[in-house]
């Protein structure tokens, strides 16, 4: 590469110097204004102390002459060295030949800048084009159209970027502010004290090139810096910029053109006027001085702009809490500091995909930032603050691992086994060895002589219902109980029907009645009948109450072929139409539930027939309502094996309830020690904990 | 379209109860037998509710087996015996002798013992109860049920000393006063609800045949 060639501001790419658009991305190299080396070579913004000696004796001198000549001073609002550069505005038609201004007369004999002529005092020619030239921006503003907002997007970016606390110069004046030619300067023009002789060798202003997009001067590799971008505080004056070499800058380093910094915008053409949008872009004094200049200004013994400044002996300001607190984050970033071009991310989205080093949206956008307003502080009630405490707790509970259980100590059950074992012994042996004998109940329960007097009174002519209702698992209890009324009702020759609501009811049945049967020789289908099971639970239960010959129709265990009419047409059932044709209605139940049901849905249909209540001892107290009552739905009960017992007793015959009894008996005592050994035992662990518990206390 | 559909579902439930009802009050031929024939059609749902509760009992167990659960052996044992009794039923009836050889060799004796373990397992519960929670509930439940044990069995010393006369009288006082109280109680509680329960599927209120 060398200084001739361009490098595409948008995608690095070197193009010719005569290029216009890059080659690969068509981006265009040259701006549609293109601004001029000179233009940046216009006078700076005088500054104390850094302007150059030169042009304050210029304009001392110019004062002192205007003072002794009589001039006009110069204009309020206007730059002294714009209204001292006016009158070379005309200069591209120049003086007639021969002729040669004023002022420049007066540079040679004093060797100072150009001066301001009086009003008074322009000559005609100058008069002209100064005439000329005013109709031309007057005919121009008219016809020019409004500016848009768009237009001009790219200088109000640089401007913005580059300056940003300098404002820009009058637009009424600006067109007035012409910069002296960069053509070869007129020989009697003297060079400024402070700039020595321009080397033959030195490379050409840099200012050609202009200042890089991104406002920064790329770190050195051995080149040198572009001198027209050199900010004022350096000294450097518009013949430098011409091309003259600072003697500081000389010993800095090699003055090969090589490895200059390279910029990649505002390519000027030669013959082009600056604008005066461009000129303003390019003020040095917005331009940010890396490292590597400071330490080659500090060679030339230069002090920094900063230096000594005043604002350094002066206290940091203090904010107040309320403003602290609205400051920005720290995660914000004002100023977004732009990469080397290389280390730019290349743009994925968009019109400009593809392209590297282009403008991000994400500082305006996407950056974080505090709110501009501050927020109400949360007030927390002390309610809210334990049920947030206990929210707290409760997750750290939940992130907390449980420790795994320790194994349980595997104990032996020995009171299970001895509880169990002497149950087992109390119960068989009385049934194996016949020992111990207990005595039998001497005391009649309350409600045996009823149930006693009620069975002598039933009409032998008439079968008598049982309702088998209760489970295999009832019926070591309920067969020893029912067998003493099967045995009463057997001796008197009375004929048996039996139905059931379970499934298990008719097998049950049939075995009670024949092992108590035979000895009074019951035959099936000729003493008693089994009916067989009653779907349908307490619907059931009504349905056969109202009618029992439409309801039941199965029967089990018939002798003959069971037919509908048949079962019904046996001698059992005979004269047996409705449910009250039954001699009595003995329910054998070991369930609350289904007692209540045979009380309630058929005792209505029962007529003059007696309703008897066979229960287990564990449902007599739901049962009992029933019976002891002004109008009783239940005219016997017989519940429990001492009842049965007494009944035997009453009948003068030994029965199951009476083999059972001895192993009742004593399994009764069993468990009554057993409770009454668990209280001695937890009385005495209690006074011993007690007695335990007082002695350390 | 929905709302008549709820509309008349309720119209038919309220039906049919009020004309079941009717017929315990008024003795006429007509609803006596309209009442029997509804009820006669519930006992015929019950019974289809038994077969579908078999169904979901083979479809259970059988899902338990072709999927290898734990305990998938049970269920093929009940499978097995379930389609055993079934099949004896329905061709043999249920009054078969193999049925009640069955019945009276394994379902009784078995079910009989897990009764006889319920004594051994309230013994030892009361044993750990009045050993280890030494309360006053504790202590008043466990004299109650020794009370009600001493008034019910056999005393090997005989039955007329005063001591054994003093025990019945506080058995029976507490079985026929405290209990039957307490039994009356919730009988009468019972036959509320149910009343009130009946009241509102008459009036609507309650649609349990759904919406």
């Amino acid at each position: 590469m060398t200084m001739a060639d361009v490098r595409c501001p948008m995608c690095s790419t070197i193009n010719p110097a005569d290029a216009t658009a890059c080659s690969v991305c068509g981006a265009r190299l040259k701006p549609m204004i293109a601004g001029e080396a000179e233009s940046l070579a216009g006078p700076p913004e005088p500054q104390e102390g850094e302007a150059g000696d030169w042009l304050a004796r210029i304009r001392s001198e110019v004062e002192r002459k205007a003072e002794t000549s009589g001039e006009a001073p110069p204009r309020p609002g206007e730059p002294e060295w714009l209204n001292r550069l006016r009158p070379a505005s005309g200069e591209e038609e120049g003086p007639p030949e021969g002729e040669l201004p004023e002022w420049l007369s007066e540079e040679e004999g004093s060797a100072a800048g150009p001066s301001e002529a009086a009003p008074g005092e322009v000559p005609d020619w100058l008069a002209r084009i100064r005439e000329r030239q005013k109709t031309e921006l007057e005919a121009a503003a008219e016809e020019a159209p409004p500016p848009s907002a768009d237009d001009d997007w790219l200088g109000r970016l640089r401007r913005e970027e580059f300056l940003p606390t300098e404002p820009e110069a009058p637009l009424g004046e600006e067109p007035e502010r012409e910069a002296p030619p960069l053509g070869p300067r007129p020989p009697s023009r003297p060079l400024p004290p402070s700039s020595p002789p321009a080397p033959a060798a030195a490379p050409p202003p840099i200012s050609a090139t202009g200042p890089p997009p991104s406002g920064r001067i790329p770190p050195p590799s051995g080149e040198k810096p572009a001198v027209s971008q050199a900010p004022p505080f350096m000294g450097i004056s518009k013949d430098l910029l011409e091309g003259a070499m600072p003697k500081w800058l000389e010993g800095a380093g090699p003055s090969s053109d090589e490895g200059l910094p390279h910029m990649p915008a505002l390519v000027a053409e030669e013959g082009l006027a600056v604008t005066p949008e461009s000129a303003s872009d390019l003020q040095m004094g917005s331009i940010d001085i890396p490292n590597w200049l400071g330490d080659l200004r500090k060679d030339a013994g230069v002090a920094p702009p900063d230096a000594g400044a005043p604002g350094d002996s002066l206290a940091r300001a203090t904010l107040p809490a309320w403003l602290e607190a609205m400051r920005p984050m720290d995660t914000f970033r004002p100023v977004v500091e732009i990469q080397a071009e290389d280390a730019q991310e290349v743009e994925s989205a968009g019109p400009l995909a593809g392209l590297r080093g282009v403008l991000l949206a994400e500082p305006v956008v996407a950056m974080p930032r505090q709110p501009s307003y501050s927020g109400a502080r949360l007030e927390v009630t002390e309610r809210q603050f334990a049920l947030a405490d206990l929210i707290h707790r409760m997750v750290e509970q939940e992130a907390s691992e449980v420790g795994p259980k320790p194994p349980a100590r595997r104990r032996l059950p020995f009171s299970r086994w001895a509880i169990a074992g002497a149950l087992f012994l109390a119960v068989a042996l009385p049934a194996l060895l016949g020992a111990p004998s207990l005595s039998v109940p001497t005391l009649v329960p309350p409600g045996l002589p009823a149930l006693i007097t009620l069975v002598d009174s039933l009409p032998g002519d008439r079968p008598v219902l049982l309702v088998f209702d209760y489970e295999p698992a009832y019926a070591g209890e309920l067969d020893a109980v029912a067998g003493p009324l099967l045995e009463d009702l057997m001796q008197r020759d009375i004929r048996l029907a039996t139905v059931s609501t379970r499934p298990s009811g008719p097998p049950l049945a049939e075995r009670l009645i024949r092992r108590i049967g035979d000895a009074h020789g019951y035959l099936n289908g000729q003493d008693y009948v089994h009916l067989g099971y009653l779907p349908g639970g307490p619907a059931a239960v009504q349905l056969f109450a109202r009618d029992p010959r439409e309801s039941l129709a199965g029967g089990f265990l018939l002798a003959q072929e069971p037919t509908r009419r048949g079962m019904w047409s046996t001698p059992v059932l005979a004269g047996v139409q409705q449910f009250s044709d039954f001699g009595a209605v003995v329910i054998i139940a070991a369930g609350t539930e289904i007692a209540r049901t045979w009380v309630e849905q058929a005792g209505p249909w029962t007529g003059a027939s007696p309703l008897v209540m066979v229960a287990s001892a564990g449902i007599e107290p739901l049962i009992r309502p029933y019976y002891e009552a002004l109008n009783p739905q239940v005219d016997a009960v017989l519940s429990g094996l001492p009842a049965a017992v007494a009944y035997e007793q009453a009948n003068g015959r030994a029965g199951d309830a009476r083999l059972l009894w001895d192993s009742f008996g004593t399994g009764m005592l069993v468990a009554e020690m057993a409770l009454i050994l668990g209280g001695m035992y937890g009385a005495a662990s209690f006074l011993l904990r007690s007695g335990t518990g007082t002695s350390e206390s | 379209m929905r709302l008549r559909l709820s509309l008349l579902w309720a119209a038919v439930a309220s039906a049919v109860g009020l004309l079941v009802l009717a017929g315990f009050f008024i003795q006429t031929p007509i609803l006596i037998a309209l009442g029997g024939s509804l009820v006669g059609l519930a006992v015929l749902l019950a019974g289809v509710a038994l077969l579908l509760g078999l169904y979901n009992l083979l479809s259970v167990h059988l899902r338990k087996i072709s999927l290898q659960e734990r305990g998938w052996p049970y269920s093929a044992l009940l499978v097995l015996s379930l389609l055993g009794t079934l099949v004896l039923g329905v061709f043999f009836g249920p009054d078969n002798p193999v049925a009640l050889v069955l019945f009276n060799s394994f379902q009784l004796p078995a079910e009989a013992s897990l009764m006889a373990l319920l004594a051994v397992t309230l013994t030892l519960a009361g044993f750990r109860l009045i050993s280890r929670r030494r309360d006053l509930l504790s202590f008043v439940f466990v004299g109650v049920a020794l009370l009600v044990l001493l008034g019910t069995g056999p005393w090997p010393s005989g039955e007329t000393s005063d001591t054994y006369l003093l025990i019945i009288d506080v058995r029976n006082w507490l079985a026929q006063v405290w209990a039957a109280g307490g039994a009356r109680g919730i009988l009468l509680g019972v036959a509320l609800g149910a009343a009130a329960t009946g009241l509102r599927v008459l009036l609507a209120a309650d649609r349990p045949y759904g919406e």
